[in-house]
């Protein structure tokens, strides 16, 4: 159907699936945006139509009227409340994504938000300042906070984002399935200073061997 | 011909008419600095890595565009319309307070003037977003910050001073025959949306009261981490925000729903689902749902689940207006003149951003949408396609009315359709930016980034190009526009005299904005009842007509300076500022008081009712309950973040260490004792015994003073045993920003009351109060035990938790 | 009133329960606003819809103290 609205999201290839995350975040747009489109076409297009139907041909004055009657409001209330239902619903149904799974294999990577960049420790202790380096395949937990003041660290393409609050640490989780590098995935979200422009990093996703070697073990 | 005494009855004028015009001339010259600021940013981000404006500027820019066109231009063209046509709408002659109405225009004027003077201060001004958040703001050191949020205290009072006189105005001073029933719709929003703008304000105020005190007396309710200041605050402002977003888009639907009936020759309809909708809206809905500004700050996903399911549930109302719009088209006979199409092309742009909207309740999307520019595609079809379209035709419909011209209907056309082009070239392609990040001074180049901005770009110029035709073609109409019939569009609204009162316009000198055109508009009651309202000031029938004061502008004046000297606190010529304007605010108000006195006006503040000459008991006391609710809020925010603050920092004095618990006991019986005698003084007057009323009062204020004097010296006590605010230790320096803090507001409330006592006392010794006529004490009655229970929330939340 | 007042102390005297005390004493404080709300300001006497106006602020900052506190969650 319609594809993802990012830019600069993931090449999909026929064989590969597509991150769970986005996946879900497509789906469940798509329906929003089926709704909202089909609302919006129904809505202004009665407003169109009477306008041309009902417009004045030269004469103006009151026009006999009945007198008002509480249908359209009932109908439009139940006609809402039911596409308002069953959105809210897949919304809900779609609370995987923000929900923080725990399964085993996860990987546990520190980001650290400053004035103006990221630090992305990882189980290893070792730190990198410009990309985020994640196994293919495994689930991704990231534990999201600041040093200094509020920002917001997001990777649209992946369709994940928590804020960087000094003082809480947030997560966030995701699976990349592809090996790759993508350049200027994440950005801050959160104005945060001169430099908040410049919070950008890049998502570098490996097997697993060379991310256990890099960031998992120790020594 | 510019006379001193035409520039004085501008300055001093406390009519409705012309205070309604100062809003209208005012919020459009805040429009064009807005508008500026805008037109820089889109030029900057038009292409990539662009260095037309640098970081620095622009971060102020987007910063002020949003609260100059937030506070200083959407709302006031609101409450412009408000102010010249709810009194006309409802048969009124004027507002309730129009003194108190004349100070809110000025305290809003001056507030805007201290945002502009904010752009010099050195450092710059804010620029941490219009909505502010902490810590950064806090760590954005210099006046230019601080004079922003003074100035922005300076506007919440001036709306929740206006709240009061609107609500007042709409409750109470309704001409016989105007009937709940018989309200017109305009005047309806406009009640919604004040009663929205009483309960939410205060929490502005408070919020930016606490980040002024960081800056100004060196508390720490924002830079000290462990209170998790960025929470405090999302949930202070947004808790504000939401509502406020509601009523900059209301007063547009009020036009709209005013406007349509008139160019479809028939009823709106479902005017009572209208009206149930807009108050769910107003109540509780928009109060239930700002925590969807606060998705992603780590709140646990159910009530993450609980706020999407109230934002989604806040499309129903507005769903069934829509509709409701929609309909009231149906086997009409539709006169396509502007006002018309400017009600339908907000509509149109009201439900494209509504839908954004219900795009953004969801928690899970909003995981792309958070801090993108689909919010910002959002927010301006809402705020500036529907409100702006909306009031724009709220502009052309009464044009003829406030000038006794006739616009141009073709330029008209021809700025609509530049100006609907405009905006939707500007705003559609941001819905596409949903990677790209709100806020950013340039962007590198990326997939369809440059693009989508270079169009968006480019439709700024050409929405901003059509506000020139508008302003063209108003002031065209103003000065040299061809006389308008009294009742163009053939309305039965009381704002406009019915064809049988044979009005002729009388053409006035158009450069007089006020009434130019008619000599009165008289209007038959439905019904054909006796006339209503009698013949408005005509041009130059000076201080009656105007009912000229000094006071309102010069208290606002003195506030001002006060407040920008404050904001260069401890500067060189800082105290010296703040000296000044205190002298110049105090002059004003002793000078309001002797104009009371004297009998030289009516009386404008709610706690010394007096003399007005209609219906004055329930009016002003009920003014001193809408001002207290708001007051509940106020205190109420305050307290939340105390109550806040505790729970998240984990150690605190123990309680019993800090504070000398006999003695505040002592001092908390006295004040209720003094509660007592308040009442009793009330009781005393109540039957007319002045001298009991003489007594009691005297009681009070003794009580009330020896409160105070024993809190002076607690605080005396306290400092020196270390319990300071700018203490080393940081728990002891949070515990001292919030007990002095919230302790000395009320303290200042206290001193206020002992002030109006004297005044009091004063006018019951000359005998001024009898069994009958004995308002002010009242009122002042109920202010009294107002504070009375605040102090009982705040002796135990300081002395024993 | 004074019996209220006095109450809480008491209470913060004998009682080392923090929540225990945080309780009684907002119950306290509650109906000594209450108190004075009906009697000294007469609410008691006014239409009903004048009651309105101290309900509804209170209502919304009963929600915004609750989602504050479980913001924090």
């Amino acid at each position: 159907m319609i594809t993802g609205p990012s830019s600069t999201r993931l090449v999909l290839s026929a064989l590969v699936a597509q991150p769970q995350t986005a996946a879900t975040f497509d789906s469940l747009f798509n329906w929003y945006l089926f709704f909202g489109i089909g609302a919006a076409v129904v809505v202004i297009g009665l407003m169109i139509a009477f306008s041309i139907k009902y417009r004045s041909r030269g004469a103006s004055g009151p026009v006999k009227h009945k007198a008002e009657s509480w249908k359209i409001a009932l109908v439009t209330v139940v006609i809402s409340l039911s596409i308002l239902t069953a959105a809210e619903y897949q919304t809900f149904a779609s609370f995987g994504n923000i929900e923080i799974p725990d399964p085993p294999g996860a990987v546990t990577i520190h980001v650290l938000a400053f004035q103006w960049g990221w630090n992305f420790t990882y189980p290893n202790g070792k730190f990198d300042l410009t990309n985020l380096t994640v196994p293919a395949g495994a689930t991704v937990i990231l534990n999201i906070t600041s040093r200094d003041v509020f920002h917001s660290f997001g990777i649209p393409s992946l369709a994940v984002k928590e804020d960087a609050i000094p003082g809480r640490v947030n997560q966030l989780w995701f699976q990349a399935p592809q090996a790759g590098f993508y350049k200027d995935a994440i950005r801050c979200f959160e104005l945060c200073g001169l430099g908040h422009a410049t919070m950008i990093g890049n998502l570098v996703v490996v097997n697993q061997t060379t991310w256990d070697t890099m960031y998992n073990e120790t020594g | 011909m510019v006379s001193w005494s035409y520039i004085k009855r501008w300055l001093y004028t406390t009519n409705h008419k012309d205070v309604g015009l100062l809003y209208l001339f005012s919020s459009f010259y805040f429009a064009v600095i807005g508008a500026t600021l805008a037109l820089l940013m889109r030029t900057q981000l038009s292409v990539p890595n662009n260095n037309f404006l640098t970081a620095v500027f622009y971060n102020q820019a987007v910063t002020m565009h949003g609260l100059i066109m937030i506070f200083w231009f959407l709302s006031p063209f609101a409450i412009g319309f408000m102010n010249y046509f709810v009194p006309l709408q409802i048969g009124a002659k004027d507002l309730a307070f129009p003194r108190l109405n004349a100070l809110s225009f000025w305290l809003f004027f001056t507030g805007g003037l201290m945002e502009l003077i904010s752009f010099f201060a050195p450092g710059g001004t804010t620029a941490a977003g219009w909505t502010n958040y902490q810590p950064l703001a806090a760590l954005q050191a210099g006046s230019g910050p601080t004079l922003d949020y003074l100035g922005l205290v300076l506007l919440a009072a001036s709306v929740t001073l206006g709240s009061v006189n609107i609500l007042a105005t709409i409750l109470w001073m309704r001409a016989p025959g105007v009937t709940v029933s018989k309200i017109p719709m305009f005047t309806w929003f406009a009640l919604f949306t004040i009663v929205a703008m009483l309960f939410s304000f205060p929490t502005l105020i408070a919020a930016f009261a606490l980040a002024s005190s960081d800056r100004l007396l060196g508390t720490v309710f924002f830079t000290n981490p462990s209170v998790q200041p960025s929470i405090l605050w999302d949930n202070l402002f947004w808790f504000f925000g939401h509502p406020e977003v509601y009523i900059v888009l209301l007063p547009a639907f009020g036009v709209i729903a005013n406007v349509i009936p008139v160019f479809t020759g028939r009823p709106l309809a479902a005017k009572n689902a209208i009206l149930i909708a807009t108050a769910l809206i107003v109540l509780p809905l928009s109060f239930g749902v700002w925590m969807h500004h606060m998705f992603l700050t780590g709140i646990p996903v159910s009530l993450q689940g609980v706020f999407s399911i109230s934002t989604i549930l806040i499309s129903v109302p507005f769903d069934v207006i829509t509709l409701a719009f929609v309909e009231s088209l149906f086997r009409g006979r539709l006169v396509f003149k502007a006002p018309l199409l400017y009600s339908l092309a907000a509509i149109v742009l009201f439900i494209i951003g509504g839908i954004e909207g219900v795009f953004l309740s969801s928690p899970v999307l909003d995981r792309v949408f958070r801090g993108s520019y689909f919010v910002v595609s959002h927010f301006h079809y809402v705020m500036v396609g529907a409100a702006i379209f909306g009031l724009e035709a709220g502009l052309f419909y009464w044009l003829p009315r406030m000038t006794g011209h006739m616009y141009s209907e073709s330029l008209a056309k021809i700025q609509f359709v530049v100006s609907f082009v405009g905006f939707n070239v500007l705003y559609f392609p941001m819905s596409f930016l949903m990677d790209m990040p709100r806020r950013i001074f340039t962007y590198q180049n990326i997939g369809s980034w440059a693009t989508l901005n270079g169009l968006a770009s480019v439709g700024a110029f050409i929405f901003a190009g059509s506000f020139l035709l508008l302003a063209y073609n108003v002031l065209n109409t103003w000065f040299r526009g061809p006389p308008a019939q009294p009742n163009p569009w053939g309305s039965d609204d009381l704002e406009w005299p019915t064809p049988s009162s044979g009005m002729t316009p009388a053409v006035g000198s158009a450069a007089v904005a006020s009434d130019a055109g008619w000599i009165g508009q008289l209007s038959t009651a439905p019904g054909g009842g006796p006339p209503i309202h009698s013949a408005a000031s005509a041009p130059g029938e000076g201080a009656h007509g105007h009912h000229l004061s000094s006071r309102p502008i010069w208290l606002s004046v003195g506030a001002m300076i006060f407040l920008v000297g404050a904001s260069f606190y401890p500067g060189g010529l800082a105290v010296g500022t703040m000296v000044v304007g205190a002298l110049i605010a105090f002059y004003s108000l002793y000078g309001w008081a002797r104009d009371d006195l004297a009998g030289r006006f009516a009386i404008p503040l709610e706690q010394l009712g007096e003399r007005w000459p209609f219906n004055a008991v329930p009016k002003m006391k009920l003014g001193m309950w809408v001002f207290l609710s708001s007051e509940i809020v106020l205190f109420g925010s305050f307290i939340g973040a105390y109550i806040f603050i505790r729970s998240a920092v984990i150690s605190w004095p123990a309680a019993g260490t800090v504070h000398d618990i006999p003695l505040g006991t002592i001092n908390t019986l006295i004040l209720v004792t003094s509660g007592l005698t308040m009442a009793l003084a009330v009781q005393a007057i109540r039957q007319g015994d002045q001298r009991r009323l003489l007594m009691w009062l005297g009681t009070t204020f003794v009580l009330g003073s020896t409160f105070m004097g024993i809190k002076l010296s607690e605080w005396v006590n306290l400092s020196s045993a270390g319990f300071v605010i700018g203490s080393a230790n940081p728990t002891t320096s949070l515990a001292a920003s919030a007990y002095y803090f919230l302790v000395g507001l009320h303290g200042a409330h206290v001193v206020a009351g002992l002030i109006v006592m004297v005044y009091l006392m004063k006018k019951t010794a000359s005998g001024m109060y009898t069994k009958d006529e004995h308002e002010a004490v009242e009122n002042f009655g109920l202010y009294w035990a107002f504070i009375d229970i605040v102090w009982c929330f705040l002796f135990p939340l300081f002395y024993l938790l | 009133m004074m019996v209220a007042v006095l109450s809480e102390v008491a209470v913060f005297y004998t009682v080392s329960n923090l929540s225990v005390v945080t309780t009684v004493v907002s119950i306290l404080a509650a109906s000594q606003a209450t108190a004075v709300v009906l009697f000294f300001m007469h609410l008691k006497d006014e239409p009903g819809s004048l009651r309105l106006f101290a309900l509804i602020p209170l209502m919304f900052l009963s929600a915004l103290l609750i989602a504050m506190i479980a913001a924090l969650g």
